[in-house]
This record gives C-alpha cells, sequence and structure tokens, in this order.
C-alpha cells in the first residue's frame, strides 16, 4: 500500500460496511473509520452477520484507514461469538497503521489475520 | 494555527510560550475545543490532518495522534461526568505544539479528576475468551507517545503528551 492511499483511508470521515456472500463464507468489507461514534453500528452488523451465516466470516479491512479501541472490543465481541458457534472468523488486508494497532494490542497474537482475501478465503475453507 | 512569531505581538519575547527543556519555543501551534455531541470525533480527525497540512505534527504521526486524542477524548466525554466533581457540559480544550524534536500535546478538560497515569495496564496475555475489553485506550496512549503527565488543576484534568520526533537521516 502506498502511503498517498494510506493517507486517504486515513482522511476518510465515514464509515462503511458491505457484504458480499462466497462459498466459504461471508465476507464484510469495512471502509473508513471505526471509532465510538459508530462501533455500535458495525457491532450490529457484524453479529447479525455470524448469527445468519453459520459457516464463517471475513472482514475485509483494505479500505480501512482507522479504528480505535471501541472497534477492536467489538472485533474481540465478534470473535468470541464466533468461537461460541464453532464459526471461523479471519481478518485481511490490514493497512500499516492499523496492523501497529492490533500489535500493540496483543490481538496479533490471538485472531487470525491474513494478508489479502484469497489467503483469507483458503484458510476459512481449510 | 499559525507559525509562532519569533517575538510576542507585544513585545514580549516568549511570555507564556510553551518551551521544551532546552528553553526553546514552539515553531507551530494549533487548537481546538470540544463539546460532546454528533461530529466531535470527525472534527478531532479533521484538526489532527490540519496540524500535519500545517507543519505541526509529522505526516506520520496523524495515525498515532489522532488515535490517542480520541481516545482520551471519548474517555473525557464518556466518564468525565461519572463520580461527582465533574461539569455537567463537558469540554475538552486540546493544544498541539511543535517543538525541536517533538511533539507535545495537552488536554485540559473539566471533567471529575481522572489521573490516566494511575491505571494499569492490560492484560495482553490472556487467551481470547479470558481477554478483557477495557484498558486498550489508554494503553496506545502510553505505546504511542513517550511521556504522559497528569495534573489536577482546581475544576480541570491536565494531561501532556509528548511524542519525540525523530532527527532527519541525513540525505533523507
Amino acid at each position: 500500500m502506498t502511503r498517498a492511499r494510506e493517507r486517504e483511508l486515513l482522511m476518510s470521515q465515514t464509515f462503511q460496511i458491505s457484504r458480499t456472500a462466497a462459498a466459504e463464507g461471508a465476507v464484510l468489507r469495512l471502509a473508513g473509520r471505526i471509532d465510538s461514534s459508530n462501533a455500535a453500528e458495525f457491532e450490529q452488523e457484524v453479529l447479525r452477520e455470524l448469527a445468519a451465516d453459520p459457516s464463517g466470516l471475513i472482514l475485509d479491512m483494505a479500505e480501512l484507514g482507522y479504528i480505535s479501541s471501541a472497534g477492536l472490543r467489538v472485533i474481540l465481541v465478534a470473535a468470541r461469538a464466533a468461537q461460541a458457534g464453532g464459526q471461523g472468523l479471519i481478518l485481511c488486508a490490514l493497512a500499516p497503521n492499523i496492523r501497529d494497532v492490533f500489535d500493540v494490542s496483543g490481538f496479533s497474537a490471538i485472531l487470525p489475520i491474513a494478508d489479502d482475501a484469497d489467503e483469507a478465503r483458503r484458510r476459512l475453507a481449510g | 494555527m499559525f507559525p509562532v512569531p519569533g517575538r510576542g505581538r507585544r513585545g514580549h519575547p516568549g511570555r507564556g510560550r510553551a518551551r521544551d527543556v532546552t528553553g526553546r519555543e514552539a515553531t507551530h501551534r494549533a487548537r481546538l475545543c470540544l463539546s460532546d455531541g454528533p461530529g466531535t470525533l470527525q472534527r478531532l480527525a479533521a484538526w489532527v490532518a490540519r496540524c500535519a497540512d500545517r507543519g505541526v505534527i509529522p505526516a506520520d504521526f496523524v495515525f498515532p495522534v489522532n488515535l490517542v486524542l480520541d481516545e482520551l477524548v471519548t474517555n473525557a466525554l464518556t466518564h468525565g461526568r461519572a463520580g461527582g466533581g465533574g461539569d455537567p457540559h463537558p469540554r475538552i480544550e486540546l493544544a498541539a505544539e511543535r517543538m525541536p524534536g517533538a511533539v507535545v500535546l495537552t488536554l485540559c478538560d473539566n471533567g471529575a479528576p481522572f489521573d490516566p497515569t494511575g491505571v494499569a495496564p492490560p492484560d495482553l496475555a490472556s487467551p481470547l475468551a479470558g481477554r478483557q475489553i477495557g484498558g486498550l485506550g489508554l494503553h496506545f496512549v502510553h505505546q504511542f507517545m513517550d511521556e504522559v503527565t497528569y495534573r489536577r488543576d482546581g475544576a480541570h484534568n491536565r494531561l501532556t503528551l509528548t511524542k519525540r520526533v525523530p532527527a532527519p537521516r541525513p540525505g533523507a
């Protein structure tokens, strides 16, 4: 990812979430910023997805420019829900700044993280 | 947000100006006042981006500075009224100053007394099921900043955060 692209993502002021279905499980693409002002919306979407799709879930962060601890809390809640339901949950395509936050919080050690959506699909299928 | 001139406007060089430990003055500074309400964190993010555009912070500080201020502002707006002693209308004044070799951020809020430097760090080694959900925001503050100093000043919490700016490499 180029620095210009990373900056562009970081400057995005809104949060968007979109869904695509795949054989291995649903993919939620997160875009923009996740903070305490929109984490509740993110939580609702991701828990609804886990409830609706028993196989598994990929959180694609390629377009995500920013996440605070409020967003990490939702990811932790989602990961626990997935574990309880026997579902796979994989994160993928983290920008370097986002990856830093996952490393510093220790989340990188407890959550599966793939480099890109293709790898995430392969791991979810395997 | 403006470059700080070498002398005070009324001929008092440096009066009231922030200085670093060597007594040198800030070269750029910016201020922002936030209160509770929709769009607060968007205003914060836009302000941090402008700080970089105007040379108050280096471009690669935008993410960590935004994150740390977001966590502290969110805390102050969420918990500042709890426990008594806080103003029912929370307000936070932020300042960013570019010093030689460092960026200094200050936050002043009218909430209940809260010393974030006295909070124990979260346990980052526990497995998924036992992982504590709270405490990460303040952990980020300590991880992404080099110094954090707290002072209770009358009805206000004052927090000073310093992040060192690495010297440019020769030829970079």
